[in-house]
């Protein structure tokens, strides 16, 4: 699995991500088929199944439509005569890969399997798909977008169609999730918004690409930064679902009561967690949504304003967590409960602590990871010269 | 150490000067309401209690017996109340059929594949 | 003029999503799969043969043969291991697929609908 979203995020040929994505793909429906003797686990995983293979066979019929069209499958002579050549099919092309890396990402209106997924799968499961997985669906959708169209499409369109399902996204993601008695599958909603948070701040930049290339890399900037933010806390959180399951072996938060005394590490790490994802200084979450909030303001002020209504309800739902599974009496039920084991708090003390460091120094981690990977993904002539040029095209 | 934008700062002491200084001003507030009003829950409306999402003569039962939890599935009723014909719809999008699914996926494609086609440029 | 197997694969596509969308038994909906992926392969195995409008295919590795006197290998290649994931796809949707009619005794995606809201 992990050389699989490896392979996607280096490879230089479309064909070559369809397979590793197919190979990245079908280890993860495995996974999460990994309890097969409960029912929610095999529901879950055929859901999964074939609304991925669906994107997939979008992702596939494209690629075949753009070797029909210019007859090549390397990224670079495709962007190349893409650029020279622009065809209503590449535009239909564009329109399959949209849609299927969005349906891997788990977009809003077809979030529907991230719920379900995250929900049954093992933790460690959905912490690599809520880390890992679907950041690498949204990472190739924006290198199609850029790196192939980026000059031949209007960007102005193509980035409203990207606003517009993030602030769907964020507007259902934290209302369902405020909803949810079931911890993971609250935190599974939650996830789904976090995505729209990213998507956001991209589409914010590339809507604003052609009249302000520096207000564009400041907003790419800010959702790749969200991006990196998202994999570590969402971690962190998932993990700390885990935790509780294991130990007290439910998370029902109707169930759940007064943890906060038994586990005061598991508790202080998810404090901080739910911080960071609400975006309260000073946590990681903090400084990338806040450059989300000042970045899309400059576009239209409406919507910072849906972005942080959506961390508002982000809140409530965390408030709710923390409410119903460590506040409170100590219940008769859960009083053999016992803080998590060492090996469990060590990588959840570390994702805490790093956590707290980027919030505190987000320049560092701007300028040394950020900025390269954003200038990376815009370079498209760059690239198209680079490789072109090797090989002598 | 500052992360300065197009909009202003970001400096972590600064920050923890500022959540002082907050702070400081949130509890001396506190303390004087707290002066001005001492008797403001002695057998009046606001003392009684009143748990959402229940029933009141439930709710007096369970007071009378002091096993009184307060679940998660207590919060937000106001604003479940009051989005109620949101949600209503919103469940019923969610009712994990797996047509329903698929049915999405397609109806996005075509809406992605109109606005591309047309406005796409191109 | 538009060569049959375009037309063919389109309508194959087309039909596979018509089955996605309102198909409610788990069989029927992953041999729908199948068929979307079938069209896909057809198409993109009929991009390889010679159409002028396209461009004649080129073996990389031959040299010095006729102009359109072979069907592009690229496409091969692509499909062979599209069908080998498609494979694998279907292997795996199957065994879970039984794995769910031994939990629920039904394949009605109606019914098998215990995660919700």
């Amino acid at each position: 699995m992990i050389a699989g979203l490896l392979g996607i995020v280096i490879t230089g040929d479309i064909f070559n991500m369809y397979v590793f994505l197919e190979i990245a793909a079908i280890s993860i429906y495995a996974l999460v088929a990994f309890k097969k003797d409960t029912p929610e686990s095999m529901e879950a995983a055929i859901k999964y199944l074939i609304v991925g293979s669906i994107a997939s066979s979008f992702i596939l019929l494209g690629i075949a439509l753009l070797y029909g069209e210019y007859g090549t499958l390397a990224m670079a002579q495709l962007a190349y005569d893409i650029q020279v050549s622009p065809t209503l099919v590449g535009n239909v092309a564009l329109a399959l890969f949209i849609t299927g890396f969005a349906i891997k990402a788990g977009i809003v209106p077809m979030h529907l399997w991230v719920a379900d997924a995250y929900a049954v799968a093992p933790t460690p499961i959905s912490m690599f798909l809520s880390g890992i997985a679907t950041k690498v669906g949204l990472y190739a959708l924006f290198r199609v977008a850029f790196t192939l169209f980026g000059a031949s499409i209007n960007e102005t369109a193509i980035g409203r169609i990207l606003i517009i399902f993030a602030v769907i996204t964020i507007f259902v993601g934290t209302s369902m999730a405020l909803l949810q008695t079931d911890f993971k599958r609250l935190l599974a909603y939650s996830s789904v918004s976090q995505v729209g948070y990213i998507l956001l701040g991209v589409g914010v930049g590339f809507s604003v690409m052609m009249v302000d290339r520096d207000i564009g890399i400041y907003s790419i900037n800010a959702g790749i930064f969200h991006l990196l933010n998202h994999a570590l806390f969402g971690a962190l959180i998932f993990m700390i679902a885990g935790v509780i399951l294991r130990q007290v072996g439910t998370i029902n938060l109707n169930e759940l009561g007064g943890l906060a005394k038994k586990m005061p590490v598991t508790t202080i790490c998810f404090l901080i967690a739910s911080a960071s994802i609400i975006g309260i200084p000073p946590f990681n979450g903090f400084a990338s949504k806040w450059l989300i909030y000042t970045s899309t303001a400059i576009y239209n002020p409406l919507l910072p304003v849906i972005a942080i209504a959506g961390s508002v309800l982000t809140a409530g739902a965390y408030v709710k967590v923390f409410h119903g599974a460590f506040s409170g009496r100590e219940l008769d039920e859960f009083k053999d409960v016992k803080e998590a084991t060492l090996t469990m708090l060590v990588p959840m003390i570390i994702l805490a602590i790093s956590c707290i460091v980027i919030g505190l120094f987000p320049v560092y981690v701007v300028d040394m990871v950020i900025s390269p990977a954003t200038e990376a993904l815009l370079n498209q002539e760059r690239y198209i010269i680079t490789v072109l040029g090797l090989r002598g095209g | 150490m500052t992360f300065v934008t197009e909009f202003g700062y970001w400096n972590a002491f600064a920050f923890a000067f500022a959540i002082l200084v907050s702070l400081l001003i949130s509890g001396a507030l506190g303390e004087w309401a707290k002066r001005m009003a001492p008797e403001y829950r002695k057998g009046r409306e606001e003392g009684k209690m009143f748990l959402s999402g229940e029933d009141e003569s439930a709710v007096r039962e369970l007071q009378a017996t002091k096993e009184l939890q307060v679940s998660c599935h207590n919060l937000f009723w106001g604003f479940r109340e009051a989005l109620r014909s949101y949600y209503t719809e919103a469940k019923k999008e969610h009712s994990g059929v797996l047509s329903q699914y698929t049915f999405w996926l397609i109806v996005v494609l075509a809406v992605v594949f109109l606005i591309v086609v047309i406005w796409g440029g191109a | 003029m538009i060569a049959f197997q375009f037309v063919a694969a389109f309508v194959m596509i087309i039909i596979a999503l018509y089955g996605l969308m309102f198909k409610t038994n788990l069989i029927k909906m992953l041999i729908c799969l199948n068929i979307l992926g079938s069209g896909i392969h057809l198409l993109l195995i009929s991009l390889g043969y010679m159409f002028p409008v396209v461009g004649l295919p080129t073996a990389p590795i031959f040299t010095g043969f006729e102009e359109g006197a072979m069907v592009g290998p690229l496409p091969q290649a692509l499909v062979l291991t599209a069908i080998v994931i498609g494979v694998c796809i279907t292997a795996l949707a199957l065994s879970i697929t039984v794995q769910v009619y031994r939990h629920y005794n039904t394949l009605d995606v109606r019914k098998i609908r215990r995660l919700r809201e």
